[in-house]
């Protein structure tokens, strides 16, 4: 064994990766609850991989075939139901875990110096994903599928002077139809997991160069013992490994309980109107994007029309994604965590998580005047946390932040 | 020709988009009450749709055989293992045991001692075999009414043009359940009212101006109106199993994953609680 190891060794840095990485890679001992997502979303990508493999030997991506291809993986493929079940409820799944994983940032301010690159590479990850999920959305060819691409990818159109051509450019055509069915079949299953899984490896080593934030906003790494390392450190392998062990059979109880039981989340994982195939002479008469894109959808349909083009809406939409990229310089507090942050960035930091999920809902709904209100009130709400963060986290009194971790 | 494809397709999407404008609006839907669980209801169920649904309507995603596995087989199944048991005891063997047995066995069986030779000499394999051919046969004589195959598809007899020409559409009904749910089905069917002024004679308070007959008349019309919902809850319950048919089973494999990793969560807490023994605060140490 020890032979095999060095024969490696000398020709590949086995143990030195191991070492750095799980076996002497020291992380804070007081993680919480809210550390587990970061191990969680590699689970489910890994997940979304493989179930993906095995539907792309079954799927049909062509306008003719495909709805009835995904209804074969369903019936007549072996275990294909729980593949495919495993795949679509891993969607939403992924955005779960995926936007608590993002709060936890928000809640121990894990983008402040030293982490704004772990930050962007991350806006950039959840970027690339909403991409992937869009566009493997599209893939069964159902209603939702057909529609939801038409509204989605016509907000391009918008663009001043280039629009149609853009459109046209992504489509391949100037509907949504077979030949968009076909590249988007491409993206989702090569070009955009490809991105996201090197933005991952990127986005964990840059983590790894100045370790994890935690709970108490302590860098760690400023107290070592004399042997150099930090006193309230402890290798991620095998404490850490065997603590996410624990959170991912949570996870998966929780999980399989909805693949199993409620695999359509009565219509909020797979819509109803999903489940009849695609037909553009039929417009639905309500259609919504899939949960996790509602917030941005809310956006855009809250900013009006100006000079007869939906494109401020665009342009709304699109800097309700990127704004978050700028949080790192837009935070002015001497402290990270939510534990010693004065009360004016508590009360912004509820308003706007109140605002998302409310967004979130709104998006899912029909255009009602109240509704419509609502979202004009909370798409300002929402960009009031970026635009006035400069002033609330350099207002208030912050409580003393401790050298080392606390309990 | 192409002038006249292209009126239809406008015709269609008119008379689409008006059934979707008024499906949209709100109507107080039964609750169906049905139970994917119970076999005899799907049974009848299976029966029923076959009889007065199938001329119009197809389930294209749903096979035959796959109807015969997972709603027939487990009673052929029962029947063989009663009339085995039979045998093992060796009493006398009634008629439905020698049918069972012959249908087992693929081979007419008259007595018990002929039945005990073929107990010798044949594996279980080849009669588990030999009872998935028997539900195909029975699937062929009681659910196929054309001359498919009870490995195809079911489509229905009446083609998509004329289907058009004269009802408008006959949508498939593979996954109606899961796009209009079970209990807009189970209204539906019991929603029509007598109106002269449709083609038909009838309309439906589910679905205004619908263009299809009230086919379930004769059965509405000979039977308590109690028997005759139980009917309509029959087909629906067929429909949900047709729109999910791993519904049978994923129930159940689902209880099993759970309880396999809630004993995995147990050992994982253990081995987790077990490493941290030495992360105190202050007491950590380092290894030297």
């Amino acid at each position: 064994m020890d032979n095999n190891k060095n024969w490696i060794d000398q020709r590949f840095p086995l143990t030195k990766v191991w070492n750095e990485h799980l076996a002497e890679y020291y992380t804070p001992r007081n993680f919480n609850f809210w550390y587990f997502f970061g191990s969680l979303a590699m689970l489910v990508l890994v997940m979304q991989i493989v179930t993906g493999i095995f539907l792309t030997m079954h799927f049909k991506p062509d306008a003719a075939h495909a709805f009835a291809s995904v209804e074969y993986i369903m019936r007549d493929v072996d275990w294909g139901w729980l593949i495919r079940y495993l795949h679509s409820t891993g969607a939403s799944a992924f955005f779960i875990v995926i936007y608590l994983h993002m709060y936890r940032g928000l809640l121990y301010g894990s983008y402040k110096t030293p982490r704004e690159l772990i930050w962007i590479l991350g806006m950039v990850l959840y970027i690339a994903l909403m991409a992937e999920a869009f566009m493997g959305y599209v893939l069964p060819w159902g209603q939702m599928s057909y529609w939801g691409a038409q509204v989605i990818i016509s907000l391009f159109g918008s663009v001043p002077v280039f629009g149609p051509d853009i459109l046209t450019f992504i489509l391949g055509d100037y509907a949504v139809g077979d030949p968009a069915l076909n590249r988007f079949f491409s993206l989702h299953v090569i070009a955009l997991p490809l991105i996201l899984v090197i933005l991952v490896f990127l986005h964990i080593v840059a983590l790894h160069t100045v370790g994890s934030n935690n709970p108490d906003g302590v860098e760690i790494k400023h107290n070592k013992n004399k042997n150099g390392i930090p006193k309230d450190g402890i290798p991620f392998h095998p404490y850490y490994s065997v603590k996410d062990i624990v959170g991912v059979v949570v996870f998966l109880m929780i999980f399989l309980v909805v693949v199993f039981f409620a695999p359509a989340m009565n219509g909020y994982f797979l819509e109803n109107a999903n489940f009849v195939e695609a037909n553009p002479l039929k417009t639905p008469s309500h259609i919504a994007p899939l949960w996790y894109l509602t917030p941005f959808y809310s956006v855009l349909r809250a900013i009006p029309p100006m000079f007869g083009s939906q494109f401020p809406g665009v342009v709304g939409m699109f800097a309700a994604l990127l704004i978050l990229i700028a949080l790192p310089w837009l935070d002015r507090s001497s402290v990270k965590s939510i534990r010693y942050r004065s009360w004016p960035y508590k009360v912004a930091l509820g308003i706007f998580v109140i605002s998302f999920i409310v967004l979130g809902y709104l998006g899912m709904q029909p255009v009602t005047p109240i509704n419509a209100l609502l979202a004009k009130v909370f798409t300002v709400t929402y960009f009031g946390f970026f635009i006035l963060m400069p002033w609330f986290t350099s207002i208030g009194k912050t409580k003393p932040v401790p050298t080392r971790v606390t309990e | 020709m192409k002038k006249q494809l292209h009126e239809i397709l406008i015709t269609v999407a008119i008379l689409t988009f008006s059934l979707n404008v008024f499906a949209s609006t709100e109507i107080h839907l039964d609750h169906a009450n049905t139970d994917i669980n119970d076999k005899k209801s799907l049974q009848r169920g299976a029966k029923l749709f076959m009889n007065y649904c199938s001329g119009c309507h197809s389930i294209q995603f749903m096979r035959y055989n796959r109807i015969g596995k997972d709603l027939f087989l487990d009673d052929v199944i029962a029947t063989y293992e009663k009339a085995k048991i039979s045998v093992l005891n060796n009493q006398s063997l009634e008629h439905n045991d020698l049918t069972a047995l012959s249908k087992a066995f693929d081979n007419e069986i008259t007595s018990l001692d002929q039945a005990k030779s073929f107990f010798e000499k044949i594996s279980k394999e080849e009669i588990e075999e030999n009872l998935i051919k028997a539900t195909n046969r029975k699937v062929e004589k009681n659910l196929i009414f054309t001359d498919e195959k009870v490995g195809s598809l079911i489509t229905s007899a009446m083609s998509v043009s004329d289907a058009e020409k004269w009802f408008g559409n006959n949508p498939d009904l593979s996954l109606v359940s899961r796009s209009k749910g079970i209990d807009w089905i189970y209204t539906y069917l019991r929603g029509f009212y007598k109106d002269d002024s449709r083609v038909f004679g009838v309309n439906n308070h589910v679905l205004e101006n619908a263009s299809m007959p009230d086919v379930l008349w004769q059965l509405k019309q000979d039977k308590p109106s109690k028997e005759f919902d139980q009917d309509v809850r029959d087909i629906t319950n067929f429909l949900d199993y047709v729109g999910e048919p791993v519904k049978l089973l994923r129930f159940d494999l689902g209880i099993k994953v759970l309880g396999f990793l809630f004993v995995l969560f147990i050992f994982a807490y253990l081995l987790k609680k077990e490493y941290w023994k030495d992360v105190k605060y202050g007491k950590w140490r380092s290894k030297d």
